[in-house]
């Protein structure tokens, strides 16, 4: 994430290490919780360029020369120390928006996908996505109260994930559980490193 | 200017789109004309980090205090 300062004479202290880590998964299962649960959470607007699938969405009568539509993610900042900081960007997850996934997820340690069991469909895009760039992520399944809990082997072949990508359960309402959500990806991070699969960026 | 004032200390162009409440494309097109003016200097982010064990064992620790 490039950094930008007026002050060219001034602090010389060094830029400080940037995490970004992508926080997907469907429309309404919790992503602007999560972020907020850990984090000081605002909104980051971006305006993209609109792609095919999605002009067919928004509606564009009496605005047929609009070509990019604001997509609004949720931005949350965690400052570990003063050379140390983590991004999370909850980005929505339907395919449509996959056209602006390649540059956040450039330079990202990883992501969480989120899934709800009653919707459990809504995450595959996501998953689809990550799984084609290599990038590290865990599967967090928010527990919402009404939805009815399975066990996590039925989730993983439902959602045919692969062994080596962590499923965890959460309530993303409690900061204690979206922090670890966040502790198992920088975890599986770690050890998809360990093993010597390095982390690229995704381009 | 708004920008210029919020860039007197360093600061990540998400964080600064946040700050301002403006689109992060409209920010990073005012950078640009602002550093051909010589008014901005734009670094690029350490990416060692991803791929440092000790910096994200760093990471994991600190999240664990949250």
């Amino acid at each position: 994430m490039p950094y930008a300062d007026s002050d060219p004479t001034g602090d010389r202290s060094p830029i400080p290490v940037a995490i970004k880590i992508l926080v997907a998964g469907g429309f309404g299962v919790g992503k602007t919780t999560l972020v907020s649960a850990v984090s000081e959470v605002r909104p980051l607007r971006t305006e993209e360029e609109m792609s095919e699938p999605s002009s067919l969405v928004d509606q564009l009568e009496g605005v047929e020369r609009k070509t990019t539509t604001t997509v609004a993610m949720d931005f949350g900042r965690i400052s570990i120390s003063d050379d140390l900081v983590v991004y999370l960007f909850g980005t929505p997850g339907q395919k449509r928006f996959w056209f602006m996934w390649d540059e956040l997820a450039y330079g990202a340690l990883g992501a969480v996908v989120m899934a709800d069991t009653r919707r459990l469909a809504d995450c595959f895009p996501s998953i689809d996505y990550f799984e084609r760039n290599g990038m590290p992520f865990v599967v967090a399944v928010n527990c919402f109260d009404d939805a009815r809990r399975y066990p996590s082997e039925t989730m993983r072949s439902a959602l045919n994930l692969t062994d080596d990508v962590p499923l965890l359960l959460c309530d993303a309402r409690q900061r204690s559980s979206s922090r670890d959500v966040l502790v198992a990806l920088v975890e599986h991070a770690v050890a998809r490193l360990s093993s010597g699969q390095h982390v690229t960026p995704a381009r | 200017m708004r920008l210029l004032r919020c860039c007197r200390s360093r600061a990540s162009v998400a964080d600064l789109a946040a700050d301002l409440d403006l689109p992060l494309g409209v920010v990073r097109i005012l950078l640009a004309d602002l550093r051909e003016r010589g008014l901005v200097t734009i670094y690029q982010p350490v990416a060692s980090g991803l791929n440092d064990v000790r910096i994200l064992k760093e990471v994991a620790d600190a999240l664990r205090r949250l």
